[in-house]
């Protein structure tokens, strides 16, 4: 066997050898302590989960967290769906509507599961009739809300699409006769009348997970943190000090955080 | 004669010769071999771990009831118009103590719905048959809430796409509470 033919014998070998190393031994998991998790929410009762969630898996985790007041305001808004999409995010908290929207138009994201039941009010001002109101102002892109409230309101007419910053200053203007609100927001406003969105339980906010991400022992930790922030914020004395409310307000208020086994 | 055998054996060597393997052959089928095996035991891992990532719509799927359970006994009885049962699967969805069933079928027009059969105290009572996937149906029952009655994940396919939706009882009838995809694959 010439030398060449001896040099190539061996680079196989060795390449043999290295791959059997790697295909047949016992591996560890891929799995980092370090891994970054990535969560991102809106400006919303999802983000005082997110936080309570942070504050569980801080000194474990470095935590990135994207609850920018400016940048991702909302579920609904670019930014977010672009978080996602750009993997700046690895978990999220999304609504129902956009949570559909953005794993039919991403398919490296899924919904793990539903996270949030019931966390929308119907807010409108002490002196207006409830029988009176007609015209709903309604977050942009809030399709879910809209339909419910339909269905369970008949007399609602009109429902008009305002931005988050906005939809406060629209129902003190006298631009709408109510608001559908995120409960965090109707926590702000106790002086208003609230009512629920529909008299039965719905899903309000669903976790959004990058598919690959959802493999990892990191996610499963996120989980455990998850979970554990969830028995705290059912809560209601817990919850009434996050939204900075009183226990008494959030009596009869219907929402749930739901724990994900 | 001796001719013969000489041109025999020249032919035989030269079929060994033929035969003969580069020293190399061996090794390289072992390393296609090992990284074919490699690439595939990635492959499946990676869809393992994708599977197991599914979170409540793969996991724990209700089995299958009997071909004698009362209730499907029943529901056949009065639903003529059920040509095949596709899934149906046994739980207490109204919370009152008693099983209920939960069935996708498919109807003599060959549409496929989902039923619910209310096992109620003073008799079986049906829910308004509603759409329900076409291909590989699956009932899963999970109390998401862990309070009231139990909810269930109806999932399927159809041509490929894929949906579920998460139903509770409420008033004799399966609301969808969230779903994906449903309209797609129902």
């Amino acid at each position: 066997m010439g030398t060449v033919k001896k040099a190539l014998a061996f680079f196989l070998g060795f390449v043999v050898v290295c791959t059997a190393i790697v295909f047949l031994f016992p591996r560890e998991k891929a799995f980092s302590r370090d891994a970054v998790i990535r969560i991102g929410a809106g400006n919303d009762i999802s983000g005082i989960l997110m936080e309570e969630i942070t504050e569980e898996l801080s000194g474990t985790y470095t935590l990135h967290q994207t609850i920018d007041m400016s940048s991702f305001a909302d579920c609904c808004s670019n930014t977010a769906q672009w978080a996602l999409n750009a993997a700046e995010i690895n978990v999220g908290f999304f609504c129902s509507h956009i949570a559909n929207y953005t794993v039919q138009k991403n398919d490296k994201v899924m919904i793990y599961a539903p996270v949030v039941m019931n966390a929308e009010l119907i807010v409108y001002k002490e002196d207006m009739p409830w029988e009176a109101v007609r015209t709903v102002g309604v977050t942009q892109g809030r399709e879910q809300e809209k339909n419910l409230a339909s269905k369970a309101y008949p007399q609602i007419e009109a429902f008009r699409d305002i931005s988050q910053k906005g939809i406060l200053y629209a129902l003190e203007d006298g631009q709408v006769d109510a608001d559908i609100l995120d409960i965090s927001y109707a926590a702000g406003v106790p002086d208003y009348k609230t009512r629920p969105l529909i008299g039965r339980d719905y899903i309000s906010y669903v976790l959004v997970v990058d598919k690959e991400f959802a493999g990892t022992e990191a996610f499963s930790d996120f989980l455990k943190g998850y979970n554990r922030a969830v028995r705290k914020l059912n809560d209601k004395a817990v919850l009434a000090e996050r939204l900075q409310t009183t226990e008494e307000w959030l009596s009869g208020k219907q929402l749930k955080f739901l724990e994900i086994d | 004669m001796e001719q013969n055998k000489m041109n025999e054996t020249s032919a035989g060597k030269a079929g060994v010769q033929k035969k003969k393997r580069h020293p190399l052959f061996y090794p390289a089928i072992i390393l296609v071999l090992l990284i074919a095996g490699f690439i595939l035991s990635n492959y499946l891992n990676e869809q393992q771990k994708l599977r197991e990532a599914q979170s409540f719509r793969n996991a724990n799927y209700a089995p299958q009831v009997s071909e004698d359970n009362e209730l499907l006994v029943r529901f056949l009885a009065d639903f003529p118009s059920c040509r095949e049962v596709l899934r149906a699967c046994e739980e207490d969805v109204t919370d009152d103590g008693r099983k209920d069933l939960v069935l996708v079928y498919r109807t003599q027009d060959k549409l496929t719905r989902m039923i619910v059969c209310q096992n109620n105290a003073d008799g079986v009572v049906y829910s308004e048959p509603i759409p329900g996937p076409v291909e590989n149906q699956q009932i899963q029952f999970k109390n998401i809430d862990k309070t009231g009655p139990i909810e269930f994940i109806v999932s399927g396919e159809k041509k490929g796409a894929v949906g579920y939706a998460i139903y509770r009882m409420i008033d004799g009838e399966p609301v969808d509470l969230f779903g994906e995809g449903m309209a797609d694959c129902c």
